[in-house]
């Protein structure tokens, strides 16, 4: 398999490697600075700090974190999974319209979900509102805390879990399903001793992608009064500004989300997962539903509704109500701009970025550029809260010109979002054949010019949706932006965060429509690019048996 | 001998329309290995896959050992059907062992009895020492054996193999043929194999179908099909060959390259005009001024050369030969049929 080989060792010119090295240990120092500070802070604080950190509420914070985490990661995998074998595999009525649709709640970021439900069943919701006014109900069901953050999280995660299920389904050898019916193995059996064992590190890495996002919320469990691992670290921070407590509990919050990667790690095991033979693909064979046609078809429906319908819904029926309320339309086009100029501008250096790293963890492999890989990933661990933080402790040291000014602000961003981006590049560029380099090379193409003219062009879809998934998630990013945003500088996020937080549901719902519109161009980008894989398009063209 | 397979009147066309087997019917015997020779895309791959059950006939029967697999009211699921495959790229479960994919297919059966098929089958395929390896730490030619053991460890009652070499080199290819040959002779084991290598099919097998276009065109001893094909086509199929034209003279043929004896008389009158196949062995050449043909290109192969002649009658033919140096590109030979050889003839 490619990813087994490890890549001919080019002997190109001596300084471009080096170069290669700079820049990426530049970076990796980047991307390292903020544990290094959490991690000094921690270990630097008082006594009462260490006091405060070793009381009996600490363990019930990291339970109640890990739990939300745990629990948020199986309802998406039992919402995900079905709904991926449904959406590739089988004759469902309307496969193509719920293909796109089952994607779509991932423009939603959590916190607007949280406040969509919340404006809509809180206690001065639309809902009970009415219900008050009309027959003087005073019962509110108690959405508050564990069960609103499952249910919101889970409807607008399990599309993480989707995704990876999706592409694990479609590069599924059929062949192998084949050999395991003429062993004797009925379809039901076949599914559950080939199929599933073989898509279950997919279904592994989408829960615990789930998980770290869940762990490292902040929007919504403030909303729905959870009071985890980041709310108690903002709390910590903003309440109390005690940077001390703060940075241990995201030391901690690290560790946590260390194991949850380590868990990872195990629970793949060993065994090479991917297609061990050439031979040309044979097309997916299509499962005929019979009699669970209907009740495929619902589930579909039903997963829609809650994660996509009603939250659309709401935020409709509070768009109509805007009108009642005098709108600050500057201040919407304002934060709109800036929004847009941030999320590209993070984006596009991201993608240049990943570049050279790309080109340095798969075609030069050495135990540096593994280390240097693994230091880019932390920021998987840290949510952004942690790394936000860390990086006023250094704009606060730094002082004026740095603190609070754009620039900390897309440096944090490029912290966080460089695993996210490298990931696609990194992807497309172990896909891309060595040999069509090497034969580049060989035809008097020097290292540089092949790069430029044969490995870029190829790995184009590669840049395309690392560009697209840093710019969707920097447009949702909430707590990053509100902590190390210039204090002139308004964005989408912000306007949504602070009228949704004052109840102001109405207000909050211009900006949240803007931002989930905005959101949906580079969704589609990835869909699109997801859905030519679908089709069959590969860049590997040759085996290495 | 009993008949083990027969398939009658089978049909599969599919959805866009392609018809990729046409009314096809096909015994197999027991015991026997049977080679279905074809171009790529002529439908054989299909052949195996609706005999597998992984693809579902429009019409035709198929019944295998006295019970029947397929027809208007049957059709028994593939996992039932008791037969085996191995695949053109050998689906090796990749997250088992060696040992656990060969067990796959057995777990039904009692302990004991699991042990000595996995044992007997890991011997007869010599891949003992891989029973921990996964397979993507094994080369092709280990995959291949361990596919093959993996299927012959529930002792099918029919072996389907789709290309099995295809994925070997050369010099690997050769060998495994010898090699599977013997375990299936072996085992007994009444075998389709699949493959678009002439070599292969006549080498391994006891019978050869010829197919082309969805349809069988011949199926005969591998030496039969050579020697006696009944079309152009088959001629062309069943090894190198050209046509040349001629008219029939009693028991042989006047051609440009002179008389050549039938291999079967009295089947056209006399004089009828027929084209002949002549297969590189069958001429000799020697250099001859007022030769009936001229060489206009060679190549060389190692062992032999191979010459394309142009004859008088503008006819081009391909002579193999044990000379290299002594006949040149341009020179003038006289092309005479080697001692011993007939050869067949079709009508224009």
């Amino acid at each position: 398999m490619l990813n087994n080989i490890k890549s001919v060792t080019h002997s190109l010119e001596k300084n471009t490697t080096f170069s290669l090295k700079v820049i990426s240990l530049l970076l990796a120092a980047f991307a390292a600075t903020p544990l290094f500070i959490l991690l000094y802070q921690a270990t630097t604080t008082s006594v009462e700090n260490w006091a405060w950190i070793s009381r009996w509420n600490t363990l019930i914070i990291i339970s109640r974190s890990v739990m939300l985490a745990i629990s948020v990661a199986l309802l998406s995998c039992f919402i995900a999974v079905p709904l991926a074998w449904l959406t590739t595999r089988t004759d469902l009525p309307l496969r193509k319209m719920w293909q796109i649709l089952t994607v779509l709640p991932l423009v939603i970021p959590s916190y607007i979900g949280a406040y969509l439900f919340i404006s809509a069943i809180g206690p001065k919701g639309l809902i009970f509102h009415r219900l008050d006014q009309i027959m003087d109900i005073q019962y509110f069901p108690n959405l508050y805390g564990f069960d609103g953050c499952l249910i919101i999280l889970s409807l607008l995660n399990y599309p993480y879990v989707l995704l990876t299920v999706r592409g694990a389904i479609n590069e599924l050898d059929p062949s192998l399903e084949d050999a395991a019916h003429t062993l004797g193995f009925s379809k039901i059996k076949t599914f559950t001793r080939i199929t599933l064992p073989l898509i279950k590190p997919a279904i592994i890495s989408g829960a615990i992608l789930v998980a770290l996002y869940t762990l490292s919320d902040f929007g919504a469990v403030s909303i729905l009064r959870y009071k985890t691992f980041t709310w108690s670290i903002f709390n910590q921070y903003n309440a109390s500004f005690n940077q001390g407590t703060a940075a241990m509990l995201s030391s901690l919050l690290f560790l946590v989300a260390s194991a949850f990667l380590f868990t990872e790690v195990i629970l793949k095991g060993k065994g090479d997962y991917f297609r061990t033979s050439t031979g040309s693909a044979r097309r997916q064979k299509v499962t005929e539903l019979g009699n669970w046609r209907i009740p495929s078809f619902l589930f579909c429906a039903l997963i829609v509704l809650c994660s996509l319908l009603i939250p659309v819904t709401i935020l409709i029926y509070w768009l109509i109500r805007v009108s009642d309320t005098v709108v600050p339309f500057g201040q919407l086009i304002d934060s709109t701009f800036n929004s847009v100029l941030l999320s590209s501008s993070t984006a596009i250096a991201i993608t240049i970025l990943v570049i050279p790293v790309g080109i340095l963890i798969t075609s030069h492999r050495s135990i540096m550029s593994t280390w240097l890989e693994r230091t880019y990933f932390t920021s998987y661990a840290l949510p952004s809260i942690a790394v936000s933080l860390a990086l006023v402790v250094v704009g606060i040291k730094l002082g004026k010109p740095i603190y609070q000014s754009h620039f900390i602000l897309i440096t944090g961003l490029i912290i966080l979002f460089l695993p996210t981006g490298l990931s696609p590049i990194k992807i497309a560029l172990l896909q891309v054949n060595p040999l069509t380099k090497e034969s580049a090379l060989t035809l008097g193409r020097g290292y540089i010019h092949t790069t430029l003219s044969v490995t870029l062009p190829l790995i184009k879809r590669g840049l395309g949706m690392s560009f697209a998934i840093v710019f969707l998630v920097t447009m949702k990013e909430l707590p990053a932006i509100m902590i190390l945003s210039p204090l002139d500088f308004n964005t989408l996020t912000m306007s949504i965060w602070s009228y949704s937080t004052e109840a102001f549901f109405a207000q909050a719902s211009i900006p949240a429509l803007m931002l989930i519109l905005i959101s949906t161009a580079p969704l589609a980008i990835i869909m699109g690019f997801s859905s030519e894989n679908l089709q069959g398009i590969n860049y590997r063209t040759s085996d290495y048996d | 001998m009993t008949n083990i397979m027969t398939c009658t009147n089978l049909k599969k066309s599919f959805e866009n329309g392609y018809v990729a087997i046409n009314d096809l019917s096909l015994t197999l015997r027991k015991g026997e290995i049977l080679s279905i020779l074809g171009p790529s895309g002529c439908g054989k791959t299909t052949l195996l896959r609706l005999i597998a059950g992984l693809e579902i006939p429009n019409t035709g029967s198929i019944v295998l050992n006295g019970e029947t697999l397929f027809d208007s009211k049957h059709n028994v699921p593939s996992h039932k059907r008791g037969l085996g495959m191995v695949f053109q790229e050998y689906a090796l479960f990749p997250h088992l062992t060696v040992s656990k994919n060969i067990l796959f297919g057995i777990s039904q059966m009692p302990e004991k009895e699991k042990t000595e098929r996995l044992a007997y089958v890991s011997d007869i395929t010599k891949i003992n020492e891989l029973a921990e390896r996964y397979p993507s730490e094994l080369s092709g030619g280990q995959q291949q054996r361990v596919a093959l053991a993996r299927t012959l460890a529930r002792n099918p009652t029919l072996l389907l193999m789709d290309e099995p070499f295809s994925n070997l080199d050369s010099s690997l290819r050769a060998s495994m043929r010898i090699e599977v040959k013997d375990i299936l002779k072996q085992s007994g084991t009444s075998t389709v194999f699949v493959t678009h290598d002439k070599e292969e099919a006549f080498s391994i097998s006891d019978r050869v179908g010829i197919m082309a276009e969805g349809k069988l065109e011949q199926i005969d001893p591998p030496d039969k099909l050579y020697f006696w094909p009944e079309s152009k086509k088959i001629a062309t199929l069943s090894g190198a060959c050209d046509f040349i034209t001629g008219n029939i003279n009693s028991n042989s043929v006047s051609t440009a390259l002179g008389q050549l004896p039938l291999r079967l008389a009295g089947v056209f009158e006399n004089g009828t005009p027929v084209e002949v196949a002549v297969r590189p062995n069958d001429f000799s050449m020697t250099p001859d001024k007022n030769g009936n043909g001229v060489v206009i290109d060679k190549q060389f192969m190692g062992d032999d050369t191979i010459f394309m002649v142009r004859t008088t009658n503008n006819d081009i033919i391909h002579c193999k030969h044990k000379t290299h140096t002594t006949l040149f590109k341009g020179i003038k030979v006289t092309v005479s049929p080697s001692p011993y050889i007939t050869f067949n003839v079709f009508k224009q």
